[in-house]
């Protein structure tokens, strides 16, 4: 498939999908300011297995579409340290996997490996 | 229907000249240095929050500006004022507005400029002095 139709179907999974935020702070001190940009994302619990090496218990894989990210202007890449911001509570990106889903040179979605937020 | 995007967030520190503060993304996903694809702007609000961190710095002026189409020149629309107090300052900008055949110039302090709106926009910021630890600055704008 092409990067056009693995993008829609991508698309057509949105159904699955849920609505989340990626959120962005700059500068420092207690009132740094942050922005949330709206997307959506498929959340799934690793294997029992894959919890290993910098993948820890607990931890949970998004994966997120990036023509939704393109769509409100979000200024790609999304980086460790960006904020996900899902059920009110707001998660870590420890990592951002920009290169398992794409497709002839171009991405379809990022891979995001998060952590926190509490029960 | 409307939506909101981020002109730019940043820490103030050192003295700024014209910066360019808004980060966005071409169709494809590069990096630009602008917020586009607004064709049908009818009307826009900006919010301006400048949080002083408390010491040092002299004076933060941001300026949003537009541009009418790819490799236009950008036009002031909205200038904002700051300097040694945290501040939130907005305004809205009518695209619609009848405008009378003027130069473009540059604003003055706290000016707007009504009637012109393009398919682009950004946030520059200027600032003398320098400000010390925790002055932060976010721009966002609600296009409409």
């Amino acid at each position: 498939m092409n990067f056009d139709q693995v993008d829609a179907a991508y698309r057509r999974a949105l159904g699955r999908f849920d609505a989340i935020n990626i959120r962005r702070y700059s500068g420092a001190g207690p009132h740094r300011p942050f922005f949330d940009w709206d997307c959506h994302a498929r959340i799934v619990d690793y294997d029992p297995a894959a919890i290993v090496g910098s993948v820890k218990q607990g931890d949970q894989r998004l994966i997120v579409m990036v023509s939704d990210l393109i769509a409100v202007q979000f200024p790609l890449p999304v980086v460790q340290g960006d904020k996900v911001v899902f059920a009110g509570r707001e998660l870590n990106i420890e990592k951002a996997d920009g290169n398992t889903r794409r497709v002839q040179g171009r991405l379809v979605a990022y891979e995001l490996q998060v952590r926190g937020g509490g029960p | 229907m409307s939506r909101v995007y981020n002109l730019g967030q940043l820490a103030i520190t050192g003295e700024l000249t014209a910066a360019v503060i808004t980060t966005g993304v071409t169709s494809q996903g590069g990096a630009q240095a602008l917020i586009d694809r607004l064709d049908g702007m009818n009307a826009v609000t900006l919010e301006a929050d400048f949080d002083y961190g408390g010491s040092g710095g002299t004076t933060c002026i941001v300026r949003v500006q537009t541009r009418l189409g790819a490799g236009g020149d950008w036009i002031d629309i909205a200038r904002l004022d700051f300097a040694t107090t945290s501040a939130r300052k907005a305004c809205t900008i009518n695209g619609l507005a009848a405008k009378a055949v003027a130069a473009v110039a540059a604003l003055g302090a706290e000016g707007v400029l009504d009637g012109i709106l393009g398919d682009a926009l950004r946030a520059v910021v200027t600032s003398t002095g320098t400000y010390g630890a925790n002055t932060n600055l976010a721009v966002r704008a609600a296009v409409r």
